[in-house]
This record gives C-alpha cells, sequence and structure tokens, in this order.
C-alpha cells in the first residue's frame, strides 16, 4: 500500500507555522527574558575633586606641580546662584533648591500642516552628582524594563527622561555614574558628559574609551546621533540615524557645564503632536541655543516625568525601559 | 534519504521565511537590530550552507535526469 503523501500546500502551512513559532520564540528568548550582563565594573573615579593628603602641609605643596584649577561645583552654585534658592521651591512646572533649578515648559508649534507639541526642561545643577542614570529593576541586563513613573519615583528623582534603552543590544558603551559596565562600541553616535559637567559627542569611529576614562567620563549612552556640529549649528544629514520620519523623540542638551535641558517631542497622534524629524529636532536644539545636543531611544519609549507625574503624553501611555536619566537631590 | 532531503528543504524555506521577517521588523524598528546580532549569525551561515547543499543537490539530480533521458531511461 503506498504510503498516502499530504498534499503540497500542507507542508508550506506548516513551514508558516515554524517560521511564526521560531521568530516569536527568538524574539522573547533573545530581547525578553531577562537575564543579566556581566558588567566590566571599570570605576572612573572623579578628577576634579581634591583629595587631602594626611600630615600634609602648604610647605609640602610644589607650585610647578599643581593643575589648572577645573571649575568645581562650588562655582555652578555661585555662577548659577540666581537660579537656585535657599529652600526647596515646588510649583507644577517648576523646582528649586540649593542645588537644582528646573523650569519644565509646554511648547506648540506647526510645521505647516500638523501640530508639534514639546517639552523643555531647563536644568541648572550645582554638583554632577544631581544628574544620575538609573537601571530598570536595578539590573544591568537585557530583558530588564521598568516603567518610567516607577523608576522616578524609586530614585526620588524630581525630573526624570528615559535614556538609550541599552538593554536592547549587546553592543554600545554603557557609562553610568562614574562605572564603565560596557567598553564594546556599536556604530551609533556616542555622548559622554564629564565629571567636570562639560559634554561631547564623538562618532563610533572617533571614540575612545581609555581617553573618556582619563577625561573623567561620568556617563556615556550609545543611541544618537548627535544633533549638532562642533559648532552648535543644526546638521541635515544623519548617517547614524535609523529612524528619521517624524516620530516621538527625547533629547538630551548641553549649554555649560552646570546647565542642561530635557526635550521631550510627543508624536504619532495627528490631533496632538505628529512628532518631529531629525532635522526638524537638530533645528530645535538649535533654536535653543545647546551647544551639544544628543537624541535618546524614541517612539514609545519618549517619557519626562517631573514631580512623580508624566510630563508628557507619551505615546499609547508610554512603555517600559532599561534605563533613564535623572535629576534628584545629591545623596 | 528522501525524507532527510525533504526536511532540509523545509528548513531552508523555513531559515529564509525568519529572515524576510527580521528584514521587515528591522524596517520598522532598526534599533532591535534583528539581522546583524551574535545569533542571527550563526542562523544566516547555516541559512547559506543549506542553501548551496539544495542548490548543489537539485544541480546533480538534473544533470542525473538528463543523462537517464539520454540513456532513453
Amino acid at each position: 500500500m503506498p504510503k498516502k503523501m499530504l498534499p503540497l500546500w500542507s507542508y508550506f502551512i506548516i513551514d508558516a507555522l515554524v517560521i511564526a513559532i521560531c521568530c516569536t520564540g527568538f524574539y522573547f528568548a533573545y530581547y525578553r527574558i531577562p537575564r543579566e550582563l556581566n558588567s566590566e565594573n571599570i570605576v572612573i573615579s572623579n578628577p576634579h575633586k581634591h583629595s587631602v593628603i594626611e600630615g600634609a602641609t602648604s610647605a609640602d605643596a610644589d607650585p610647578s606641580e599643581s593643575e589648572p584649577a577645573q571649575e568645581s561645583s562650588e562655582d555652578w552654585a555661585k555662577k548659577f546662584a540666581d537660579k537656585f534658592t535657599s529652600t526647596v521651591v515646588s510649583t507644577e512646572n517648576t523646582y528649586t533648591s540649593p542645588n537644582i533649578s528646573i523650569t519644565v515648559e509646554q511648547y506648540t508649534k506647526s510645521d505647516g500642516r500638523h501640530l508639534i507639541t514639546y517639552y523643555v526642561a531647563d536644568i541648572y545643577i550645582a554638583k554632577i552628582d544631581c544628574l544620575q542614570c538609573g537601571f530598570a529593576k536595578d539590573k544591568y541586563g537585557v530583558g530588564y524594563a521598568e516603567d518610567m513613573l516607577s523608576m522616578d519615583k524609586r530614585f526620588n528623582a524630581i525630573l526624570a527622561i528615559n535614556g538609550d534603552y541599552y538593554g536592547n543590544s549587546k553592543s554600545g558603551v554603557v557609562i553610568r555614574n562614574g562605572i564603565v559596565y560596557r567598553s564594546t562600541p556599536n556604530d551609533s553616535d556616542v555622548c559622554v558628559l564629564y565629571y567636570d559637567g562639560t559634554m561631547k559627542t564623538f562618532t563610533a569611529d572617533e571614540f575612545d574609551l581609555e581617553k573618556a576614562i582619563q577625561d573623567g567620563a561620568y556617563q556615556a549612552w550609545s543611541f544618537g546621533p548627535s544633533l549638532l556640529d562642533e559648532n552648535g549649528e543644526s546638521l541635515t544629514d544623519f548617517p547614524t540615524s535609523r529612524v528619521t520620519p517624524k516620530n516621538p523623540r527625547s533629547v538630551i542638551g548641553y549649554y555649560e557645564p552646570g546647565h542642561y535641558c530635557f526635550v521631550l517631542v510627543d508624536g504619532r497622534d495627528s490631533d496632538y503632536s505628529v512628532g518631529m524629524t531629525m532635522a526638524e529636532l537638530s533645528s530645535l536644539m538649535q533654536e535653543l541655543g545647546c551647544k551639544v545636543a544628543y537624541n535618546l531611544d524614541g517612539g514609545q519609549s519618549s517619557v519626562m516625568t517631573f514631580n512623580d507625574t508624566y510630563a508628557n503624553q507619551p505615546y499609547k501611555g508610554g512603555r517600559p525601559v532599561s534605563d533613564c536619566i535623572l535629576i534628584k537631590e545629591p545623596d | 534519504m528522501r525524507t532527510f532531503k525533504n526536511i532540509l528543504y523545509n528548513l531552508n524555506i523555513i531559515l529564509a521565511g525568519m529572515f524576510i521577517v527580521f528584514q521587515i521588523l528591522d524596517l520598522y524598528n532598526p534599533t532591535m537590530r534583528f539581522i546583524g546580532n551574535s545569533v542571527t549569525i550563526y542562523l544566516m551561515f547555516a541559512f547559506c550552507v543549506l542553501s548551496i547543499y539544495n542548490a548543489v543537490t537539485l544541480l546533480i539530480y538534473n544533470r542525473k535526469k538528463e543523462n537517464w533521458k539520454k540513456a532513453g531511461k
């Protein structure tokens, strides 16, 4: 008796089902199942903190060996003294204290056909410790994600914005709060915030981890692209950008040591805000007067929280993310 | 042997289908990098080897078939 064979089309149906199962299984196994990654745990100490040598006197100090004075946090407190207040003053869209000054403003503009709504958080800090990064579930790894509001409350943040979603990839430089977790670069631009408060962006080829450590890197993110050129002028071409159409966007901007901004553009809602292209975002950051501006993870990840509430209207309520950048009172 | 070959042909289709899905997903969300990560590199290698194997066996079969026709079988 010849063996009865299934019709040929049934094999293709089975193949299609197996494709769906394999793709779904791969997605969950590779991106969703939480697993900790091995951190390189390279600690970068603040080169601008003065060290006290026991028993040393002023006579021991050799003037020829002294380094040029770096702008310290005490300088920021004096430089931006008009921004800070002696006690904590908090309103619906402002927060001031002896160490932090934040003003969150909402803006709406038109691109000719649609509305674009964005939020600018203008930030002054007296100490670099006021700007920190946090990991979802306090774990460094893949598959760990947490709602921004939950992270905001857990870290006692006054202001928070989503980070670069390092957990989506196994490459890309990760330096958080002075610790190098991962030094493997990918093809993204890298943004480095140094202990002295300065911020620089590098292409993947330009970035040198050893030099960054030597210069006192405090935070480093890998997403990008960088939105301004070395003169603070806007760009129109973004070779490393993979999502250039109009979308919700998150940006960190730098004016000078101690003065930064978070910019959050809402999008994917034609009645409220359609979002921005990368070129429009670049123009906005130039208009704001930033010297450096760096694009972070966008889309549904774009969330800003202020005073334990959402500052923006995240697309579909936002989504859990793997890390955040926050402003908080120093410990 | 025929069953084994049929499995390889279907595996080839499955791998090709997976890469088509990954390519479409990368178009919508390039940051996920479905193609080019540490696992799909190996899948791509397997797909290439399977494609070569299946193409070679098909060419050999076609050559044999021609020879059989010439021999009047």
